[in-house]
C-alpha cells in the first residue's frame, strides 16, 4: 500500500524535476568535432608533432647510452659502433628539431623519466654504469634494445605521417637502424 | 551487482517512506529537514569499471603512433587504442557499471620489478566541488582531459595523492607509502572541470581545460563541468622500493579521459545528482 503511494508520489517529483531539466542549465554546448587524430593531412599534424618530440626525447638519451659505451666499451669495434651511432642519433635530432623550428613549435620533453619505446631509462644507464667487467654485454643489450625498440616507433609513424618532410626523416632513421643492427650483430658475434 | 541493488531497493525503500511523510505532513522536499536526510547531499555519481587491456599507446599523447607509448593500463572502452577517435569508440563497448558509459580511460601501468599490477578497484566519481553546482554542465562528447603531471620530477609538482585502504593513519604522499599487510595502495586523482567552452583538445592536451580557484571557474574557462575523480586500488602492500610507474616514480601517476557518455544518460545525472547535489549511484539514481 505504502509502495502504491510512494510512486504516486515519486511520479509527482519526477514530474517536478522534469519541469526543472526544461529551465535548468542543460547540458553543454556541443562544439564541432575536434580534428581526428591528424594523419591524412600532409601537414604537420598531430601525429607529426608527437612523433617528432617522442624522437628527439629518445634521440638524447640514446646519445647518453651512446656515450656511455663509447667512453668504456672494452671493445674496439663495439666503442666504433656506439662512436658512430652516436653520431647518426645527432644528426638526426638535429633534423628533428629542425622539423619543429620550421613549423614555429618550442620543443618540450613530455617522455622525461618514462619508460619509452626505445628510450633507455635513467634506472638502465646506472645499472650500466655500475655493470664492471659485465660493461659489454650490458651495452650490447641496451643498444639493441633501443635500435629494435626505435624501428618499432618509427615504422608506426611511416604508417600514420603524411607530412613529406616527416616522412624523409622517419625514412632514414629506419635505414640507419637497420645497418645499426646489422653491425650490432656483426660485432656482438665477435664478442 | 546483488549486493548494491539489495541496498539500493532499501534505500530507496526508505526515500519513499520518508518522501510519503514529508508529502503528508504538507513538508517541502528542500525545507523540511527529514526529508533532506533521505538522501545524500553530496553531488555525485559514479561508473565502476574494470581493467580491459594494456597497450604501449596513447591516443590522446601519441595519437596514430601504435607502440609508442609508454605502457598504459586502459578501462572502459574495450576498442581504445592509438587511433581511437571519438567515432572509433562509439562503436565499441565497455566495461563499466552502468553499461552506457563506454567512456575511455587510461592509467600507467604499475610495476613491481618486471611484473605489471592490475588495479582491482576502478572508480570513476563525478563530482560537484564547486560554489555553484547548480551551474554545472554535462561534459561535453568527445572531450579529452589529460590529469596528473606525467613530467614530474618531484613531490612538488605533482597533484598524486596514494594511501592506503582503510589505513587512514598511513599519511597520503605524493609518492607510493607502504601499506600494512591486508590493506592495498590506492590513488586519488582529480581531473581538471574548467573548459574553456570551445576545444575538445588542445596542443598540450591541458590548456584547455583549467581547475577551479576557490571553487569557482577562471574566466578564461567559464564553462564548469562535473568534477572526474579516478579512485584505483592495487592489490599491494608493504616495500614500496621495487614498484614503479611507466612513468616513473610515483608522483608521475597520471590519467586520461576520452568522454563517450551518451549525452542523454550524462545529463540525467547531471541534472538529477549533480545541479540538486544528490548522491548518485552507478545508474545515477539516488542512494
Amino acid at each position: 500500500m505504502i509502495t502504491r503511494l510512494a510512486t504516486a508520489v515519486l511520479l509527482v517529483l519526477a514530474v517536478a524535476a522534469c519541469g526543472q531539466q526544461a529551465s535548468g542549465p542543460g547540458s553543454a554546448p556541443a562544439p564541432a568535432p575536434a580534428a581526428g587524430a591528424g594523419a591524412g593531412t600532409g601537414g604537420f599534424g598531430v601525429t607529426e608533432r608527437a612523433f617528432v618530440e617522442l624522437s628527439i626525447a629518445t634521440g638524447e638519451q640514446a646519445v647518453r647510452l651512446l656515450d656511455l659505451g663509447f667512453q668504456r666499451a672494452a671493445g674496439a669495434p663495439l666503442r666504433a659502433l656506439a662512436h658512430d651511432v652516436a653520431a647518426d642519433r645527432q644528426a638526426e635530432l638535429a633534423e628533428l628539431r629542425g622539423l619543429l623550428d620550421t613549423e614555429r613549435i618550442a620543443y618540450a620533453n613530455h617522455h622525461a623519466g618514462h619508460d619509452m619505446p626505445g628510450m633507455p631509462t635513467g634506472a638502465e644507464l646506472e645499472t650500466l654504469a655500475a655493470s664492471g667487467n659485465g660493461f659489454d654485454a650490458v651495452f650490447v643489450r641496451l643498444l639493441r634494445a633501443h635500435l629494435e625498440e626505435s624501428t618499432t616507433v618509427v615504422r608506426s609513424a611511416l604508417g600514420s605521417v603524411t607530412h613529406e618532410a616527416t616522412r624523409a626523416v622517419a625514412n632514414r632513421m629506419e635505414q640507419g637502424r637497420a645497418v645499426a643492427l646489422h653491425r650490432l650483430a656483426e660485432v656482438a658475434g665477435t664478442g | 551487482m546483488r549486493k548494491n541493488l539489495t541496498r539500493w531497493r532499501r534505500a530507496v525503500r526508505i526515500g519513499l517512506a520518508v518522501a510519503v511523510a514529508a508529502t503528508l505532513t504538507g513538508g517541502g522536499l528542500a525545507a523540511n529537514p527529514d526529508r533532506a536526510s533521505a538522501v545524500i547531499r553530496v553531488a555525485e555519481f559514479v561508473a565502476e569499471c574494470q581493467f580491459s587491456h594494456r597497450l604501449p599507446d596513447d591516443p590522446i599523447v601519441l595519437p596514430a603512433l601504435p607502440g609508442a607509448s609508454h605502457s598504459h593500463d586502459f578501462f572502459g572502452n574495450r576498442a581504445t587504442d592509438a587511433f581511437s577517435t571519438y567515432q572509433s569508440l562509439l562503436g565499441a563497448t565497455g566495461n563499466c557499471n552502468p553499461a552506457p558509459d563506454i567512456s575511455s580511460y587510461w592509467v600507467p601501468t604499475l610495476f613491481r620489478g618486471n611484473t605489471a599490477i592490475v588495479p582491482s578497484g576502478i572508480t570513476f566519481y563525478y563530482l560537484g566541488e564547486v560554489n555553484n553546482p547548480a551551474a554545472i554542465r554535462s561534459t561535453p562528447v568527445g572531450l579529452k582531459i589529460v590529469a596528473g603531471n606525467s613530467r614530474a620530477t618531484g613531490p612538488s609538482d605533482s597533484i598524486a595523492r596514494w594511501s592506503c585502504l582503510h589505513h587512514g593513519e598511513v599519511p597520503p604522499s605524493k609518492n607510493f607509502v607502504v601499506c600494512p599487510a591486508g590493506s592495498m595502495l590506492e590513488t586519488y586523482l582529480d581531473f581538471p572541470q574548467c573548459w574553456n567552452g570551445r576545444d575538445l583538445d588542445s596542443a598540450d592536451h591541458k590548456s584547455h581545460m583549467a581547475y577551479p580557484v576557490a571553487g569557482n571557474c577562471p574566466a578564461a574557462y567559464p564553462v564548469i563541468l562535473s568534477k572526474l575523480r579516478m579512485v584505483l586500488r592495487y592489490p599491494v602492500s608493504g616495500d614500496t622500493s621495487q614498484l614503479r610507474l611507466s612513468s616513473g616514480a610515483g608522483y608521475t601517476f597520471h590519467g586520461d579521459f576520452f568522454n563517450v557518455w551518451p549525452p542523454a544518460e550524462m545529463d540525467r545525472r547531471i541534472r538529477n545528482c549533480i545541479n540538486v547535489v544528490v548522491k548518485c549511484g552507478p545508474n545515477g539514481n539516488p542512494i
